[in-house]
């Protein structure tokens, strides 16, 4: 390794040190992420939408693998969100695994290995959704078709078309749209030996490429459902998502673009992290001037990004804190050819392209395009991919990479004090094991309001009336009420019509004494249904969850079903 | 034809002849000048801080605190009309001559027309829009500020007892535009004596330095008392204006905690506005160390100036970051001029030692004494944060380390040129999200109209209710009915209702218990008719005491809360409706 006359870089000369901070950064890399999973009971729509796929996978056509996976994992962690947060997790280190084994594969010393293990899982985990779903189930599969992209850009061959296909194949059956990776890995096997290789071997290649995913996808599928026509028979629009499909492709593009500019206030540590690393990279000697604006800048960048977010971002994902750093990985190739004046070609080029292009890959099928674009992985794996380019640029890196996980420590220790300040006492492990638990940390009313519905309803069961949901994302609160209605569907938003059908259902399946209308819109005509059918309202929980019931039933009930059965609140709730 | 995709060589093809440089010198000068009038806010009412600031100009000969700014305001509102548009017109001159100035410094030091064109750019958008967009003595005292400083460095670049002399009569113009700025009378005493005394190559003869020191506090003192006679008259005119009631609230060594607090939360606000600047930055030395510069890369960077720019205007904590100073668009640039000798120095492995003058050559003492004129410029400010003269620094301190900017032509081209796009692309984006908000593009026939008509916000409701206070207030002058004002904020209201200032007083920010001390000043034969109260916090307990003195409400509002009342006796012969009786027009109407 070269010396470099600089602090830090003798101090990385040291073997043992190296070792020693080489398994330190293993550990943080892993315990870190895990400290982040969050104890409150309910979080937000979306993630209870996920956790009811889990329940429901034979029906979640769209990434049976990754609920599959969820429903095992449930059975044996317990059924709980803290559960699926802990397999979240799981997922975003073993992804940034994956990314930091290629770099080591690539030659990058094992002590910079770790660190970018380290900031990739802490990267990750910060700045993708933090919800266990199709999202992040589908992390590990990614990074897998990106390993096996890369090797076979590296050298390739046929082994490897064939591992790039099983990996795709694996990727759709953790999300479907996932399937577009194969599109990714055509351009590589097209472009890899463009001018080595004869238009039949090309042609064979891809077959061979296409041929193994469609396999393991096939495989998959009988493997997990019984039939590949019984994973056909699961794709209805009662289990298809709403708000992803072509129509909605404008309101799409506004809400991307929104959340593009949201993700600026994240972006001026890593910047700064890019300007520092530049500054120190060129100074020929020790500087107090230097050190004193390095430390000013990064506690100013960190302390400011978290102190201008909105509150739900601290709740939500980070993603603007890896994207500057992830663009400039990206493209380090090209920024290096510039710096030294070469000129491009596609041979040269072409894995910067992938890069980019498995950039885009999570981000394809997704609502929110521009917040699920996979900048975190594709920093991770830039380092295998550029690590020749790298290694000319040593000293320049080992700043990068220091500064960046000064920041992202850094403004993980913020998240994690203002999480502990939210939840009002101190995040502790021992709580992850409550299952559902009221012992746990809800957070914001929305729990309360589940909670007393739920009270009700059971109330209502063990007198032995029929309780059935129905109304807006009503699958997401199947999932919290144990419901088990007919109306479990997988729609996640229903339309008006979809809405009637729905509370239709309900009163021919004999479950209708009791009816939760949630997230109820004051929708005219199903008001209108409702009321023709002789429903009227019991009670009002919040603005918009509604408890109708008939008149007849109405006779049987308590006035005030809270106090008369004994509703107790939630313990431990937030502080207001 | 080949096609030059490397900027900087574009650039020195594009300026390869005199009148080339000439023509795009002329055409930087000129667009510096001209465009930024175009972000003159044209609504009746913006903060309180301007209507205080506009009554300190019309009453400027008890406004000692900023004499000279005051008294340039009131004579430019007799020349162009008593109205905050133009006081406006003149706070940008005053950013616009300030940056002149400090550019003068930049071309003496050697720095080519053209580049000194593109300071001169950079520097008139950046101080448009980061600094305090009202005049008064702050925007006020920027020239004065900019002469001093240029004074000073000229001074210590050549030390001379004729130097010493002008930049004596700068300092005291500097004074007088703003009282604080005194702290700029030690900073000089100690440069010129650590100038005179460590210097190389000037004259060290014993007792020189306390010569120049003497020569600069004399005319000091001697430019101060012209002035101040060319103002008032004399001396003790403006010695006797010297009295708590002239002076502002809330500036005192006491309230120094909450100063603090304030200078966090505004260190804090600025964070969105960093991007562009260090965007800017990278891309410099990224251009300025490339050898191959493609479109792709020039998509590129377009592509992410655009995006920080657009982020910039959209993640403002509030509207008040568009309708007021930006102060964080040009930091990332000035800091690094500012500090650029150590920049340099770390970076180009070389030693900070002195060259033939102490001070001025070298980086470290220069960036100690632009840190402090920086901070100067604050001194005395509730908001130190955002009057840091970051800004108008920066001008200056392309000249003085002009040599080392000459040293890396390529990044100092490329430093300006990205600092100019995005500070100017922001302009662009400001000026566009303000026509919109107007409901109207920004026109230049409205700078001539006095009040124009497009308030923003619930500040409207502040004109409204002013308006319809002065419009009763008129109504009732015309009964020949005596009135006074009492209160809150009164300075600011006075300005607004045109009221002649009986309530002598530019406290600025008042407690509720000088709402009785107003009152028996004013009224202490109990003779007044009418009492406008600024009551803006609602005391109950005055409204019960003007009860108590036989005073009867007759018309409030809402907000701020502005109420009128009047003897008991006269009470029953006005209108019952005001506003109708005597045909009020609000201006809602005409605005919405």
């Amino acid at each position: 390794m070269n010396r470099h006359n600089n602090n830090l870089n003798s101090i990385l000369c040291n073997p043992v040190l190296q070792k020693a901070a080489s398994v330190l950064f293993v550990i943080l890399g892993v315990v870190l992420p895990m400290l982040l999973v969050r104890f409150e009971v309910y979080r937000f729509i979306d993630e209870s939408y996920q956790a009811y796929c889990c329940l429901e996978w034979r029906r979640a056509w769209p990434a049976m693998l990754t609920f599959f996976v969820g429903d095992k994992w449930m059975s044996l962690f317990g059924k709980s969100f803290i559960a699926l947060r802990i397999q979240m997790t799981v997922c975003y280190v073993s992804a940034a695994a994956i990314g930091s084994l290629y770099a080591r594969k690539k030659g990058v010393p094992f002590l910079q290995s770790a660190a970018i293990f380290m900031i990739g899982a802490i990267g990750l985990v910060m700045s993708c959704l933090p919800i266990y779903g199709w999202d992040a189930g589908a992390y590990p599969a990614t990074a897998l078709c990106m390993l096996a992209t890369f090797l076979y850009i590296d050298s390739p061959r046929r082994s490897k078309v064939i591992l790039m296909g099983c990996c795709a194949g694996l990727l759709s059956l953790f999300r479907l749209p996932g399937a577009a990776v194969i599109g990714i890995m055509a351009l590589s096997v097209i472009a890899a030996q463009w001018k080595n290789r004869t238009i039949v071997q090309t042609v064979t290649d891809l077959i061979i490429l296409i041929g193994c995913a469609s396999a393991v996808f096939c495989l998959g599928i009988t493997l997990l459902t019984g039939s590949v026509s019984a994973y056909f028979n699961a794709i209805t629009t009662e289990n298809t998502v709403r708000k992803h499909t072509l129509s909605d492709l404008p309101e799409m593009i506004i809400f991307s673009k929104e959340l593009l500019f949201k993700q600026y206030r994240l972006m001026l540590p890593p910047l700064v992290v890019i300007i520092l690393s530049v500054c120190f990279a060129k100074a020929h000697r020790k500087n107090w001037f230097l050190l004193l604006i390095a430390i000013l800048a990064l506690y100013y960048s960190v302390r400011g990004a978290s102190l201008n977010l909105g509150d739900w971002a601290i709740f939500w994902s980070h993603n603007g804190l890896l994207i500057p750093c992830g663009v400039l990985m990206a493209l380090f190739i090209p920024l290096y050819y510039g710096l030294k004046g070469v000129k491009a070609n596609l041979q040269n080029s072409l894995p910067t392209i992938v890069l980019l292009l498995f950039v885009l890959l999570p981000g394809f099928g997704s609502d929110a395009v521009s917040e699920r674009l996979g900048w975190g992985l594709c920093f991770i794996f830039a380092f295998g991919v550029n690590a020749e380019k790298i290694k000319k640029c040593r000293k320049f890196i080992n700043y990068f990479l220091f500064f960046t996980a000064v920041i992202l420590i850094g403004y993980y220790a913020i998240i994690i004090h203002r999480l502990e300040a939210g939840w009002n006492e101190t995040v502790r492990t021992h709580f992850t094991p409550t299952i559902n638990g009221t012992r746990s940390r809800p957070y914001s009313n929305e729990y309360c309001r589940i909670d007393s519905i739920k009270f009700v309803m059971d109330n209502a069961k063990s007198i032995g009336l029929g309780t059935g949901v129905f109304g807006n994302n009503c699958a997401t609160y199947t999932f919290i009420l144990e419901e088990t209605s007919p109306n479990s569907t997988m729609r996640y938003i229903p339309t008006r019509e979809e809405t009637i059908a729905d509370f239709q259902r309900l009163r021919e399946g004999g479950c209708a004494d009791l009816i939760v209308w949630m997230d109820a819109e004051k929708d005219s005509l199903v008001n209108e249904t409702i009321k023709t059918a002789g429903y009227k309202r019991y009670i009002i929980v919040g603005d918009n969850f509604e408890i109708l019931t008939t008149d007849s039933i109405r006779k049987r009930l308590p006035d005030d079903p809270f106090s008369t059965w004994g509703y107790r609140e939630p313990e431990h709730l937030p502080a207001k | 034809m080949k096609f030059i995709t490397d900027p900087y060589e574009a650039f020195r093809g594009l300026s390869d002849t005199p009148v080339k440089r000439a023509v795009w010198s002329a055409a930087l000068i000129l667009s510096a000048t001209l465009l930024p009038f175009l972000l003159v806010p044209f609504e009746d009412f913006r903060y309180c801080d301007e209507t205080y600031q506009a009554y300190c100009c019309t009453d400027y000969e008890r406004a000692y605190l900023g004499m000279l700014s005051f008294f340039i305001g009131n004579i430019w509102m007799r020349l162009f009309g008593e109205s905050l548009i133009s006081l406006r017109v003149l706070m940008t001159i005053c950013y616009i001559a300030s940056v002149a100035i400090g550019c003068i410094y930049v071309r003496i030091k050697g720095f080519s027309i053209l580049k000194t064109s593109l300071v001169y750019f950079l520097g008139v958008f950046g101080l448009v829009l980061s600094y305090l967009p009202l005049y008064g003595w702050d925007s006020g005292a920027y020239p004065f500020t900019a002469l001093g400083i240029l004074a000073l460095l000229l001074y210590l670049d050549r030390p001379s007892r004729q130097r010493a002399a002008v930049l004596g009569i700068a300092a005291g113009m500097m004074v007088l535009s703003r009282v604080p700025l005194v702290i700029f009378l030690p900073i000089c005493c100690v440069l010129i004596f650590l100038n005179r005394k460590y210097s190389f190559s000037i004259s060290k003869k014993q007792g020189q330095w306390g010569i120049d020191c003497a020569i600069f506090l004399t005319t000091v003192l001697l430019s101060a008392l012209s002035i101040i006679c060319i103002m008032v008259g004399n001396p003790m005119n403006y010695i006797s204006a010297i009295a708590p009631e002239n002076t502002v609230a809330a500036h005192k060594i006491s309230d120094i905690g909450w100063i603090f607090d304030r200078c966090i939360q505004h260190a804090y606000k600025t964070y969105v506005m960093l991007l562009p600047g260090c965007v800017a930055l990278l891309l410099s030395c990224y251009y300025a160390k490339a050898k191959e510069c493609s479109i792709w890369l020039h998509l590129f960077s377009f592509v992410i100036i655009y995006y920080v720019l657009r982020g910039a205007v959209m993640n403002q904590n509030d509207m008040a970051g568009l309708f007021w100073s930006n102060s964080g668009i040009i930091l990332p640039t000035a800091f690094v001029s500012v500090y650029f000798g150590l920049f340099y120095n770390s970076l180009y492995n070389k030693s900070s030692k002195r060259g033939n003058k102490l001070l001025t050559g070298s980086s470290s003492a220069m960036a100690i004494i632009f840190t402090a004129l920086a901070l100067m410029q604050a001194f005395g400010s509730n908001s130190l944060i955002e009057r840091i003269g970051w800004g108008m620094l920066m001008v200056f301190s392309f000249g003085a380390y002009s040599e080392k900017f000459e040293k890396a032509p390529r990044f100092t081209f490329y430093f300006l040129a990205f600092s100019a796009l995005i500070t100017f692309g922001f302009f662009v984006l400001k000026v566009r999200t303000l026509s919109h908000m107007y409901g109207q593009p920004i026109n230049l026939r409205y700078a001539t109209r006095y009040n124009g008509a497009r308030p923003i916000g619930n500040d409207y409701y502040i004109v409204e209710s002013v308006d319809s206070i002065k419009f009763i207030s008129s109504s009732l002058e015309t009964k020949k009915l005596r009135q006074i004002v009492v209160g809150h904020d009164i300075n600011c209201f006075n300005f607004g209702v045109s009221e002649p200032g009986k309530n002598a007083g530019m406290l600025f920010d008042i407690s509720t218990d000088d709402l009785y001390r107003d009152y028996h000043t004013q009224n202490a034969k109990g003779d007044a008719d009418v009492v406008l109260s600024l009551n803006l916090y609602q005391d109950q307990q005055f409204e019960s005491f003007l009860e108590r003195e036989n005073y009867a409400h007759y018309f409030s509002t809402y907000y701020p809360h502005i109420s009128v009342w009047v003897k008991n006796g006269i009470h029953q012969t006005l209108p019952s409706n005001p506003f109708e009786y005597w045909e009020y027009k609000p201006r809602m109407t005409s605005v919405r």
